[in-house]
């Protein structure tokens, strides 16, 4: 059974500046059944406010995971990383970098700065939906993940 | 070109300057016989007539002739010119100030020996550059008494070409970013196209009406379609701008081609055979492109259920080899031959066969990047021919890449 042991919903904060990204990733989840709290934040600016419960998100729970673009307006997703990191508070978060860039380069960086995990975007509905699927399976399931 | 200069200023120098000293030491017996009056008169309205300048320098690096178009290219008056006005800097091709030394006229000035075909730019004071391809030669086999030789100059203006090849050249990067870019930006939102298409069929098929299935499939076919475009218009951008080039061994490009294509030629019910490869000089994953590329058409465009495909190489001439890809299928009408090697071009609806129409235009860069020709021919009693030529390894090389002893060329696959 699930690390989580079932007692709450799977929390996962999506960083994605796409409306129509972000609902896709919503309705993959929901073709990939689980029960999974999916909340949305267009950039990288909010997304730090939001794992810090600053402005707005003062109610903001502590996600179990982050999905994180790297394309991101104001902040991008590198910087996020950083900043993450370097926050002993959130540091320990599991951050996956879901992007549809496959540069060398942004794989790179993306695992230097702490990502753990690169995952490029497929442009089949079908591989999404299983993608999706098998992070939640791996991620939310299988892994055992520091206490939120 | 410039021998033909350099001897025609020598008879007019000859003629009309003859009694300069230094320039008695030049003759030969043979030369003081040509240098008559005529003969000097031909040569003279010869370098008058010339588009190229022609300039001669004594030992002291001081002009004792120059042709009218001198004056033209170097922008300089005659009278300025014969004054030993000079007023244009050298720059290297790149368009960096030429030191002093490393001009073309000083080299051979200082050491008597020749340079040929020197590009270098003229910047004249106004700021302007011309460009000239620059040959310069010593005017007699010794130097004079103060150590230094004379020197006839001939240049040709190459502004104009070389502004066309660097235009070329711009343009030629320009396309190749813009296919990757707009490649790579088309795609973001042709994924969410294509996503929330499938997403309607995967969740409302059969629940609307017919036309409304059938609107979607069309839809969702369209995107598919623009997504192989899309692709291929990346792989084509992406294509020839490889590795640089080193020996191959086409005998290991084959069987590594041979064994990825080998659910294909399983397909085809195909007989391949393979001939004795060369060791070619290339890149060695763009000729393996052009390889798969050429025999999965071999396989693809069978004439019936079982496919002949045929590979082999022979030596073109000195420096190439040429390797031809050769199959029994439904072969190529003349009139399209030319057609296949262009982008997005097919012959046949996609019912008949799948494709986008890159592959032999991806070949055609590729072969062409490495300097070779690619190009089909009928096969006697069906199907076509495909050549392409490759550079063969320089002569004193032809040895094993691998382990340095000298190899059989042709080594058979295996």
């Amino acid at each position: 059974m699930s690390p989580l042991a079932s007692s709450r919903p799977a929390r996962v904060l999506l960083v994605e500046d796409n409306e129509a990204d972000v609902r896709l990733t919503r309705e993959a989840l929901r073709e990939a059944g689980g029960d999974v709290r999916l909340s949305a934040v267009g950039d990288g600016e909010q997304a730090l406010a939001y794992l810090r419960r600053e402005e707005g998100f003062a109610e903001a729970p502590r996600p179990d995971l982050v999905l994180l673009d790297l394309n991101l307006p104001r902040k991008n997703g590198l910087e996020v990383l950083d900043e993450l990191r370097a926050d002993e508070r959130l540091a320990a978060i599991p951050v996956i970098v879901l992007t549809s860039s496959a540069a060398r380069a942004d794989v790179e960086a993306a695992y230097t700065r702490g990502a753990n995990a690169f995952v490029v975007k497929p442009l089949e509905l079908d591989a999404f939906v299983d993608l999706i699927g098998a992070i939640r399976g791996f991620w939310l399931e299988v892994a055992q993940l520091p206490s939120a | 070109m410039v021998e033909i200069l350099i001897a025609a200023a020598l008879g007019v120098l000859a003629g009309a300057l003859g009694t300069a000293a230094w320039l008695r030491r030049s003759g030969s017996p043979a030369r003081e016989r040509r240098t008559g009056g005529t003969a000097a008169a031909l040569q003279r309205a010869i370098l008058d007539s010339l588009q190229d300048g022609v300039v001669v320098y004594d030992e002291n690096e001081r002009i004792v002739f120059f042709n009218p178009a001198a004056s033209e290219v170097l922008g300089v008056s005659r009278e300025s010119l014969a004054a030993g006005v000079r007023t244009w800097d050298p720059l290297d091709a790149e368009g960096r100030t030429l030191d002093e030394d490393a001009r073309p006229v000083a080299i051979t000035a200082r050491t008597g020996e020749p340079c040929v075909g020197v590009d270098i730019g003229l910047r004249t004071p106004t700021g302007d550059v011309r460009w000239t391809t620059v040959s310069t030669r010593a005017l007699h086999a010794e130097p004079a008494d103060n150590g230094r030789y004379a020197v006839v100059v001939a240049f040709t203006d190459i502004t104009e070409r070389r502004e066309a090849q660097r235009a070329l050249e711009r343009t030629n990067a320009e396309l190749a970013q813009f296919a990757y870019v707009a490649s790579h930006d088309l795609s973001e939102p042709l994924r969410m196209v294509s996503s929330y298409l499938q997403l309607l069929r995967r969740r409302y098929h059969g629940q609307i009406d017919e036309d409304a299935d059938e609107f979607i499939d069309f839809a969702v076919e369209g995107a598919n379609r623009m997504r192989a475009l899309i692709e291929d218009l990346l792989a084509y951008s992406r294509a020839g701008r490889g590795a640089e080039p080193r020996p191959v061994d086409l005998s290991h490009v084959m069987a590594d081609v041979l064994s990825s294509l080998a659910a294909a030629v399983a397909d085809a019910r195909a007989q391949v055979s393979v001939g004795a490869m060369p060791v070619v000089v290339g890149d060695r994953l763009a000729l393996s492109q052009v390889l798969q590329n050429l025999v999965a058409n071999a396989l693809k465009f069978r004439s019936g259920p079982s496919a002949c495909v045929w590979i082999e190489a022979e030596r073109q001439h000195e420096t190439m080899w040429r390797v031809t890809v050769a199959d029994d299928g439904i072969g190529i009408d003349e009139r399209h031959r030319d057609r296949v090697f262009k982008m997005f071009q097919r012959l046949h609806d996609r019912e008949a066969f799948e494709g986008t129409g890159i592959g032999l235009a991806i070949c055609r860069k590729i072969v062409e990047r490495q300097g070779g020709e690619i190009w089909v021919d009928g096969r006697e009693g069906g199907g076509s021919v495909f050549s392409f030529t490759v550079p063969a390894v320089p002569a004193p090389s032809l040895v094993d890449p691998a382990t340095g002893e000298p190899r059989r060329v042709g080594t058979p696959v295996g």
